[in-house]
Formats: C-alpha cells, sequence, structure tokens
C-alpha cells in the first residue's frame, strides 16, 4: 500500500510513537526516532527491521528542523551518522537528508563545525579506487569546466540512523568513497554492496548555516576543512600582472641604459706596444653622471693585463686598477667554443669638470694562458665617453617585481597544497 | 578600481620612476674594484709596474 499525499503524521507501528511525515513522495523508509525501528512508507509503515542501542551523533540539528540555503527553503527529514576507522584512528561526521518540495532532496553535512551542502548528480562521470591505485599521479578529472583532482578514498559505515530516507539505509554498510577536490567544490564517487552514486559538495559557512536555520552553532573547529575555498585576495592577479609589466618595462629600460655609450671625450686612440707606458688627457664636462674607459685589443687565443691610473684636474690621482683582457676560441668535438672577451672598461663618476690624465700601461702579456713574453697583441685601442648611464637599478627593480609577483604565486600554491594536506596520495 | 590597486599601481610608478632616475646618473654602474686610496708617490697595490696578473 503506497501512502496517501496528504499524509502529515503517523504512530510508529512498534512503538506507537507520533512521527511526522516530512520528506515528500520519494520517501521510501521512516526509522523511528524513538525506537529504532525501521518502518515501511510504501507497505503501511510495517517494521522491516529494528536498530538498537544506536548513539544519537553530536549535532546542531534536528528532525523536522527547517531552514534556507541557496535561496530554497529546506526540511531535515532525515539524519546518518558516519564513522571511518583507520589505524586506530576515527573519523566521524552526520549527514542530515533535506526536502525541498520544489527541489527535491539533497544533504547537509556537519563534520568538526564546518558544513557542506550536497546533491546526487548524474553527469559526473566515474572514478573508482582501483584507479586510483593504479595511477601514477593524482587521477584528475573535469566536471562542467572545472578541475578536480584526487584528494582521499575513505571507508565508512553508518552507525546511526533516523527519519526519513529516499532508500533503506542499513547500519554498519560499508561505503567506499572516492573523492577529488576542485577549486569551490569536491565530488564523491561512492559505491556500496547494493549501488554506487556521485555527489557534489560545497562548503558551507557557519554563518550561512546561521542566518539559513536560525540556530545557535557550536564552535567552529580550528582545524582546516579541504572543502573550504581558498580565499583568493581580490587584488591578486592584478597585483602578479602590475608586477609583471612592470619588471618586463625595468627590464627593457635597464637595457636601453646599459647599451648606452654616452658622450665619446676621447676617440678610439690606437696604441701598439712600443707607446706604452702613455698618458693620454680627456676633458669631463658631465660630472652628474660615468665616465666610461674603454679598453681593447686584437687578441687570438692571447691575453693582456693593464695597469690604469687616472689623474684629476687639479694633478691628485683619483684611482688605480687594473684589467685583464683575454680571448680565446677554438673547436672541440664538433663544436665551437669562445671564451672572453676582446675588450673591457672601467666605469667611475668623476669628481669635478676638467682635464683628466689616464696613465696606462700593458703591464703583461701573453698566448695561450702563460706569459711566456710574447706579445698577445698587436695593438690595442682605448676610448673614453662621459655621461653614461647604468641599467643596475632599473634590473633591482626588476627583481624586486618579480620577488612581488612570485611571493603572491607561492602564498597562493601554499594555500593550494595546505588544502591537499589531509588528502592521502603518497607517491 | 579598488584603493589597493591604485596605490599599487603608484608604488610600481615610483619604483619605475625612481629607478629610472637613479639610473640616468649611473648609480649602481661604477666598477667596484677601483683603489681610491692612491696618495702621490705611493704605487699602490695595483701601480703601474705591478706584476699582478
Amino acid at each position: 500500500m503506497s501512502r496517501t499525499s496528504d499524509l502529515s503524521a503517523v504512530n510508529c507501528t512498534e512503538c506507537g510513537a507520533g512521527l511526522d511525515i516530512l520528506g515528500g513522495g520519494r520517501v521510501t523508509t521512516h526509522i523511528c526516532p524513538y525506537c529504532g525501528a525501521e518502518l515501511d512508507a510504501n507497505d503501511s509503515y510495517k517494521v522491516l527491521a529494528k536498530f538498537a542501542n544506536m548513539q544519537r551523533p553530536d549535532t546542531p540539528f534536528s528532525l523536522g528542523q527547517r531552514g534556507r540555503l541557496y535561496d530554497v527553503d529546506w526540511t531535515i527529514i532525515g539524519t546518518i551518522g558516519h564513522v571511518e576507522r583507520y589505524r586506530g584512528r576515527e573519523w566521524r561526521w552526520v549527514d542530515h537528508q533535506l526536502y525541498s518540495p520544489t527541489h527535491g532532496y539533497a544533504w547537509l553535512t556537519y563534520e568538526d563545525g564546518h558544513y557542506a551542502f550536497t546533491r546526487r548528480i548524474r553527469d559526473g562521470g566515474w572514478l573508482s579506487s582501483q584507479r586510483v591505485e593504479s595511477s601514477d599521479n593524482p587521477p584528475k578529472i573535469s566536471y562542467h569546466g572545472q578541475k578536480f583532482t584526487y584528494y582521499e578514498t575513505t571507508n565508512s559505515c553508518s552507525d546511526f540512523v533516523e527519519g526519513e530516507f529516499t532508500w533503506r539505509p542499513k547500519l554498519g554498510r560499508e561505503t567506499v568513497s572516492v573523492s577529488v577536490l576542485g577549486d569551490d567544490a569536491m565530488l564523491s564517487f561512492e559505491q556500496s554492496a547494493q549501488e554506487r552514486e556521485v555527489y557534489r559538495s560545497v562548503y558551507v559557512t557557519a554563518q550561512q548555516v546561521k542566518a539559513g536555520f536560525d540556530i545557535t552553532l557550536p564552535a567552529r573547529a580550528a582545524d582546516p576543512h579541504p572543502l573550504k575555498p581558498v580565499k583568493r585576495s581580490v587584488n591578486s592577479n592584478f597585483i602578479i600582472a602590475a608586477s609583471a609589466i612592470s619588471a618586463v618595462i625595468a627590464v627593457v629600460l635597464g637595457l636601453s641604459f646599459t647599451a648606452g655609450s654616452g658622450q665619446v671625450v676621447l676617440p678610439q686612440t690606437t696604441l701598439t706596444a712600443r707607446d706604452f707606458p702613455v698618458e693620454i688627457p680627456f676633458t669631463v664636462t658631465d660630472t652628474d653622471r660615468l665616465v666610461e674607459i674603454q679598453i681593447t685589443a686584437d687578441l687570438n687565443n692571447s691575453w693582456l693585463w693593464t695597469d690604469i691610473e687616472v689623474t684629476d684636474p687639479e694633478d691628485i690621482p683619483l684611482f688605480e686598477a687594473g684589467r685583464e683582457v683575454s680571448y680565446y676560441y677554438g673547436r672541440e668535438d664538433g663544436e665551437s667554443w669562445r671564451e672572453g672577451s676582446r675588450s673591457s672598461s672601467i666605469r667611475f663618476r668623476p669628481t669635478m669638470a676638467g682635464e683628466y690624465a689616464l696613465d696606462i700601461d700593458v703591464a703583461e702579456s701573453g698566448r695561450g694562458e702563460v706569459s711566456d713574453g710574447q706579445l698577445g697583441y698587436s695593438y690595442t685601442r682605448v676610448s673614453v665617453a662621459q655621461g653614461v648611464a647604468s641599467g643596475v637599478m632599473l634590473f633591482v627593480a626588476a627583481f624586486m617585481f618579480v620577488v612581488i609577483a612570485g611571493l603572491q604565486i607561492g602564498w597562493r600554491a601554499f594555500k593550494y597544497k595546505r588544502r591537499f594536506a589531509g588528502g592521502d596520495w603518497s607517491e | 578600481m579598488n584603493p589597493v590597486r591604485i596605490i599599487f599601481l603608484i608604488f610600481c610608478a615610483a619604483a619605475l620612476g625612481g629607478a629610472a632616475y637613479v639610473s640616468t646618473s649611473g648609480m649602481g654602474g661604477e666598477s667596484r674594484d677601483l683603489i681610491t686610496s692612491v696618495r702621490v708617490g705611493s704605487g699602490g697595490t695595483a701601480g703601474l709596474h705591478s706584476q699582478v696578473k
């Protein structure tokens, strides 16, 4: 005998307690919250079985409670307590079956102060625990354009049932659930001995539950819940993009500043070995920027070492420096190679405008890598330019922008990784 | 555009402008191995007749 649609209450056919009928036409089983009798809703509430010694799990919700979530009015019509035991540890959570006359059935899960809203889906494909076991990497699937990555496989059973259900729950029945996690949802592929279903769950904030069900909620657990979406700063992408663009601009400007050769104040002067040591005057008018001394030599697998001294317009030595210029090349194992450079430079900041003196000498030179008394060059060229800029600070700025963008990306990756920290995937 | 984005853009522009400004003066581009403690009559450690290679 099917029940009539206007039936609003019955008496338990086992203990006589009054039971409200809340769950709509697809309810098949009603479990008396008072005596644990399993009643057949489609056959005069005949007793099918009796669940004894059940301990009601800790949950802020109760049968018949009404609430509003996602702009839909729901009624809690059933409660199932689940437990998973693994290596001496125990995890518990409570599923509440929800019913809406207009939107059908759903689940509200309570676990350690966290809440999740779940609906069954029929287009989610299937991911078996066998496939997970045989995968080299965490399996990934796509659902409605969203990427999901394997999170965990659980083997749980129910240890408490009460209320109305659209199927026939059994205490102790094991269910294997493979879960995959997306940005803001989780898909669960659940298989028991009788059936397999796919569910999509989303995190429900305590504020949503409190506002929707008008109840006092227990304190939220400190542990994060994997289903809780990572809070992404609304400015994160903007900061990454702005930093990247600024870094590119800084590099381009830096390269252009570095490539700038300034204004020549001593044109290339060719010197042979007979000319050294030599003093060459040059006049500096721009004291705001750098002066660059460029030394070039026609080196072929040879080197030279120059001693340089610069004297300021008041004939006071400004600095001394040495420069090695070396250039080697060849072919080895069919590949050409080259090492060093035929030119070198010195950059300094002039202290005053006027005529400076450049004293330069080639102290040593040689072929190969030793000082063998042979001249490693036939001539050198010396030139001086003023008004030289430098791209160093722009490269520093570019590095800073890269660090800013990297910190944003790194923080995002850290939070993403932390969501999966509770998963059971191991390489 | 929210204030954080505006402030960050100002920061980027200031950093780029500041870096470009000091770059024109060559800041950071001086050779770091110049021996400046040179006195008249002193050969220094890498003077004209040094044999250092």
